[in-house]
């Protein structure tokens, strides 16, 4: 028959042997720790590279990548093509899936380390990165979506696509 | 003319199905000319699984009615993937169970591939296993933590948590994210494990091994105010929890047999040795037991896995655009919780025309119903912790 509080005592030999152990916490704004090579931190946009293709404006799930579009000869070429001129990615809708920097064909849309993303005021975590300045509230309904043909044969199943658009349209 | 009243009140209770021994012997109140009290408990409570509001009936500190009211964390997360391509849902799923994640991306994956008929790559699906049992470990070991934090012992969920940022660190590594991973896809995974990470992992199911023992047992199971606080707390018979349709741990505590692992196999379980753990008594100690076990065997899992790895790759080929054909694709995997189970129903086109999740949390959560009438009010919260409900997981 184990003696009343053995249990307890042995509980608080062990918290003891915590207390001289080595500590695991860190001091966090002082000391950052490493981020790994894959961490998905807040994206940023190489714009030389864009070539407008608006897969990831598409892609997002939350509509938080808007993207201002022209026709632009910036190579000289004599013919004028697709050019981003407003750039925006707003951050707080942003939720770090990664599904744009995955479908980019130019790999110009990336993850960066940073991950403090703070401001005082909800506009402001819109960052803007093309010449001219893209009004993030403006919800950018993807083109793509409506274009859609299912592949479904029966009259019924065309049908519920088209309440599906429907849908969608009136969302 | 209090006492018809009473009577009254007495007969509306037993009427709608909620038994209560001391309801049904109304002269006990009426000796000392006392009610039953009418309490909140929660939403916003700072010993509550997230959001939950429980309205209790208190006959002095008896419990004689525990009504669970759900809905504060409501998401239209099954609406919202109606709306969806296919693969743009796995982010959602994260955001389900939010200590399960992995194993809802997992479920979700599963329905699709059944609906598809994609066969994965055998790398794709040891990937899969290992990084669900360290979900396991990831959720197990915290949920013994909370439950110990409720008896009112802060020192198990610090080391809990250690835990589980150690784990947490493994998965930044492979998945980029610390909780919403995004990782498993339809097809595969996202990326193959880092070179250095099956030694990293292997480590530290080595190093967790050998501290398992003394934080999260010694340091807890002989200790006479938590055998006072759980032993025979939240008693439930096997009929009961099979009736009331649970899974996982609060199943298993009772010692009904039970496991989708085992006995749905999916994935590369059949592979794989491993025990289903149960335990007799169906208390809230048992509960503990059950989950302190079920982290040995996610261990042993994971060692098995990391042992049998064949090389090759992560990915099937499945094209740009999904668009699955027309019908019905069903996952289920097993939990941390319990089992998770996932519908998808497709019209033909990119988009689900249909997406319903079974989640453990939601269904387990019917227990309060019926086992803590009866109870003191100080123990709700043991049996809250052999439930170990997740609030994004009831509410969806």
């Amino acid at each position: 028959m184990p003696q009343l509080g053995q249990g307890t005592l042995k509980g608080m030999g062990i918290t003891l042997k915590h207390l001289f152990s080595k500590k695991i916490t860190r001091q966090y704004p002082e000391y950052k720790r490493e981020m790994p090579e894959r961490s998905r931190g807040m994206l940023t946009v190489d714009m030389d590279r864009c070539i407008a293709c608006l897969q990831c404006m598409r892609i997002c799930p939350d509509h938080c990548i808007s993207i201002e579009q022209t026709k632009r000869d910036f190579d000289g070429s004599g013919k004028p093509k697709p050019y981003a001129v407003g750039f925006v990615i707003d951050d707080s809708r942003c939720m770090y899936c990664s599904l744009c920097v995955e479908v980019c064909p130019v790999n110009c849309i990336y993850h960066t380390e940073e991950f403090e993303a703070q401001a005082y005021n909800r506009l402001e975590l819109a960052r803007q990165f093309g010449e001219r300045p893209v009004d993030p509230t403006i919800d950018p309904r993807p083109s793509g979506k409506k274009k859609k043909k299912p592949a479904a044969k029966g009259k019924g199943d065309k049908a519920a696509a088209k309440k599906k658009e429907k849908k969608e349209e009136a969302a | 003319m209090l006492q018809e009243e009473r009577r009254h009140r007495t007969e509306t209770i037993t009427l709608s199905g909620r038994e209560s021994e001391r309801l049904s012997r109304p002269d006990i109140r009426d000796e000392f000319g006392l009610e039953t009290m009418d309490m909140n408990m929660g939403p916003q409570h700072p010993s509550m699984h997230g959001l939950l509001r429980l309205i209790l009936e208190l006959d002095g500190e008896t419990v004689v009615r525990c009504d669970p009211v759900m809905g504060y964390l409501h998401r239209c997360q099954e609406k919202i993937a109606e709306n969806r391509m296919y693969p743009s849902v796995i982010p959602l799923t994260d955001r389900l169970d939010y200590f399960a994640n992995m194993h809802n991306e997992h479920g979700y994956c599963l329905a699709v591939e059944d609906l598809m008929d994609i066969e994965i790559p055998p790398r794709a699906e040891y990937i899969r296993v290992l990084m669900c049992e360290l979900m396991r470990l990831a959720s197990h070991i915290p949920s013994v933590g909370f439950l110990l934090l409720e008896l009112g012992a802060f020192t198990p969920i610090l080391y809990g948590f250690r835990e589980r940022e150690r784990i947490q660190n493994i998965f930044e590594a492979v998945t980029g994210a610390r909780m919403m991973f995004h990782y498993i896809r339809i097809g595969g995974v996202k990326a193959d494990l880092p070179e250095d990470m099956p030694e990293k992992i292997w480590n530290y199911v080595e190093d967790l091994e050998k501290t398992f023992k003394r934080d999260f047992i010694d340091l807890i199971e002989g200790n006479e105010i938590f055998i006072s606080r759980t032993r025979g707390v939240g008693k439930m018979s096997q009929e009961k929890a099979v009736e009331m349709g649970l899974t996982g741990p609060p199943l298993r505590c009772t010692g009904v047999d039970f496991d989708v692992r085992r006995d749905y196999p999916y994935s590369i379980y059949p592979e794989l040795d491993f025990d289903v753990v149960t335990d007799e008594a169906g208390d809230v100690e048992a509960s503990y037991r059950v989950r302190i076990k079920e982290c040995y065997q996610s261990i042993r899992i994971i060692k098995q896995v990391l042992e049998k790895m064949p090389e090759g790759a992560v990915m099937a080929d499945l094209g740009r655009r999904l668009r699955p054909p027309e019908g019905e694709g069903f996952g289920r995997v097993e939990g941390p919780r319990g089992e998770f189970a996932v519908h998808v129903v497709s019209d033909g086109s990119d988009i689900p025309y249909r997406v319903h999740y079974r989640d453990p949390s939601f269904v387990n959560m019917q227990l309060l119903q019926e086992i803590v009438p009866g109870h003191y009010l100080p123990d709700i919260m043991p049996i809250m912790g052999l439930v170990d409900p997740v609030s994004g997981g009831w509410d969806k």
